[in-house]
């Protein structure tokens, strides 16, 4: 198995001005995918996909249960080993450069301490699979919209060849041609690297578009994973319809 | 750089301090007199052509005195503003980016040089020590640091937390390059404003040093010190008085005009 996550948990401590408030963003999450597997994760506001993605990619730590990628657990992963495996696309594409970087600068960053000869062309032909030109590696992020630097920062993170790409609502804040080219250039780059692409997002009608498996959060808690077409039979489940319904499908 | 020449009340302080700069530069060519060459049969004499703005009461030229004064007003605030910018930015900096017990240490620390009045604390030491231009400097940047680590541990703990910081951290960037391209860069601003503020500070405490007697001293002189002069002879020679108490309270001003100025300039459109 290429993720496997069993019994996760997470608990927000707030220090409160007398003692602390404690929240379980994620209580007991068993999930699991394959190598090359792809599908997307929806879920209200606050339901606990952000900590869920964070988690995954080693950015936060957990309180309990195990993440395990090829059977071995993240925590013993080192940062270059686990650069090659995931990766992470934010939802704010707005910080997800370095403004006083030109591009170039941040995109060598993916080739560590000692860049190759070949640097430029790996980075020229990445630019072009995330349908970026090589002319804009000379220009600083504040000069290109909320799109084109989403799409750079996709390009950073294929520069690292991952086995995995984690989207954390990579288009909440993009208009809607931004949000179809992005969506696009994902299920390219799924085809022509066979990278796993995680999309987390709230917007269902992006999660179908996007893959058939589709994962369901509901405060903390996977309610639902399945394919997409069995989400839809569900009327059961009432958190599942109300969610169809706010969606607007 | 541009909007600074917009701003007009800015742009008049830096006109202001470039004289200032370029008076402290050239003094020995520009002061008509030597600094502390006494004529006693013109004490406190009025402004004239020979002196334009009068004598104190050993006849020395007051124009030449405040325009070695301004070496010395000059030297303590920006050698004082560095100190401060220098210790702020670094302890603001480790607490904020490494967190935990040297956060604890140095912010319990800060807490601790808060609850003195920072004016008497530097009077007590300056008691202790020699009250000289380099005590001077040195006290007034050990003791005005406090805001700015404050400042750039709030800042550090914001950008560390930025989205281009966690993919540089995905990437496997080096501690050092996180730290020195990616966080300093981006903090950079405030310290800015905060120094050309600190500079009028530094200036302004000097003058009350000096006022008091426990600033740079006799020969050498400094605005304060003229001021302090002129007290005792206010009713009969207010120029002593009058023209380095206007000449302080525009440089300060002219800084803090400058700080506010680049506030506005370096804030926005940081992240658009
Ligand atoms: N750093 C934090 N401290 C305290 N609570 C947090 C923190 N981050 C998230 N939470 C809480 O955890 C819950 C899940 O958050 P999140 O994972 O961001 O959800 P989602 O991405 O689905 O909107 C929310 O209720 C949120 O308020
Ligand atoms: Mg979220």
């Amino acid at each position: 198995m290429f993720l496997e996550v069993k019994n996760l948990s997470k608990t927000y401590t707030d220090k409160k001005f007398f003692g602390e408030n404690k929240f379980n963003a994620l209580d007991g999450v068993d999930f699991s995918m394959k190598d090359g597997e792809s599908l997307s994760v929806i879920g209200g506001s606050g339901s606990g996909k952000t900590t869920f993605g964070r988690i995954i990619s080693k950015l936060l730590d957990f309180d309990g249960g195990s993440v395990k990628y090829y059977g071995k657990d993240i925590k013993s992963y080192n940062i270059t080993e686990f650069s090659g495996i995931v990766q992470m696309i934010f939802q704010n594409p707005y910080a997800s450069l370095n403004p006083k970087l030109k591009i170039r600068s941040s995109l060598l960053e993916a080739f560590g301490a000692g860049a190759p000869s070949n640097a430029e062309d790996i980075i020229e032909k990445t630019l072009e699979s995330a349908g970026l030109e090589k002319k804009i590696l000379d220009n600083f992020p504040h000069q290109f919209s909320g799109g084109q630097r989403q799409r750079i920062a996709v390009a950073r993170a294929l520069i690292k060849k991952p086995k995995l790409i984690v989207a954390d609502e990579p288009f909440a804040s993009l208009d809607v041609y931004s949000q179809n080219n992005i969506t696009e250039i994902f299920k390219s780059v799924r085809k022509n690297t066979g990278v796993s692409i995680i999309l987390i997002t709230h917007d269902i009608a992006a999660a179908i578009k996007f893959a058939d498996r589709m994962i369901i959060m509901n405060e903390g808690k996977i309610i639902k994973d399945d394919s997409s077409e069995n989400v839809f039979k569900e009327k059961e489940n009432a958190y599942i319809t109300d969610l169809l319904a706010a969606m607007e499908i | 750089m541009n909007k600074i020449f917009k701003n007009k009340a800015a742009f008049a302080g830096v006109v202001f301090i470039a004289a200032v700069v370029f008076i402290a530069v050239f003094a020995p060519f520009i002061a008509p007199y030597e600094p502390a060459s006494q004529d006693l049969s013109v004490r406190l004499a009025a402004p004239s052509a020979a002196h334009i703005l009068g004598t104190d009461d050993l006849g020395r030229d007051v124009f030449s005195r405040m325009v070695y004064g301004a070496r010395v007003s000059m030297a303590v605030g920006f050698f004082a503003a560095l100190l401060t910018v220098l210790i702020g930015t670094l302890l603001g900096m480790v607490s904020g980016y490494f967190g935990g017990i040297a956060d604890s240490v140095i912010m319990r620390f800060t807490d601790i040089m808060l609850c003195f009045p920072t004016f008497f604390l530097i009077l007590l030491v300056i008691a202790f020590f020699e009250p000289n231009i380099y005590n001077v400097m040195l006290v007034i940047g050990l003791t005005s640091w406090t805001g700015l680590a404050r400042i750039v541990r709030a800042e550090v703990l914001s950008i560390r937390e930025r989205e281009f910081v966690l993919a540089s951290k995905m990437l496997a960037v080096s501690k050092s390059r996180l730290f020195f391209i990616h966080i300093l860069p981006n903090v950079i601003s405030p310290i800015i404003v905060y120094a050309a503020i600190g500079i009028g500070g530094a200036i302004l405490t000097e003058s009350g040093l000096s006022f008091l007697g426990l600033g740079v001293q006799p020969p050498m002189s400094s605005w304060g010190q003229i001021l302090m002069q002129g007290k005792d002879y206010i009713y009969a020679a207010w120029w002593l008085s009058l023209f380095p108490g206007i000449v302080i309270l525009f440089t300060v001003l002219s800084f803090n005009l400058i700080g506010e100025a680049l506030r506005d300039i370096l804030d926005p459109k940081e992240y658009s």
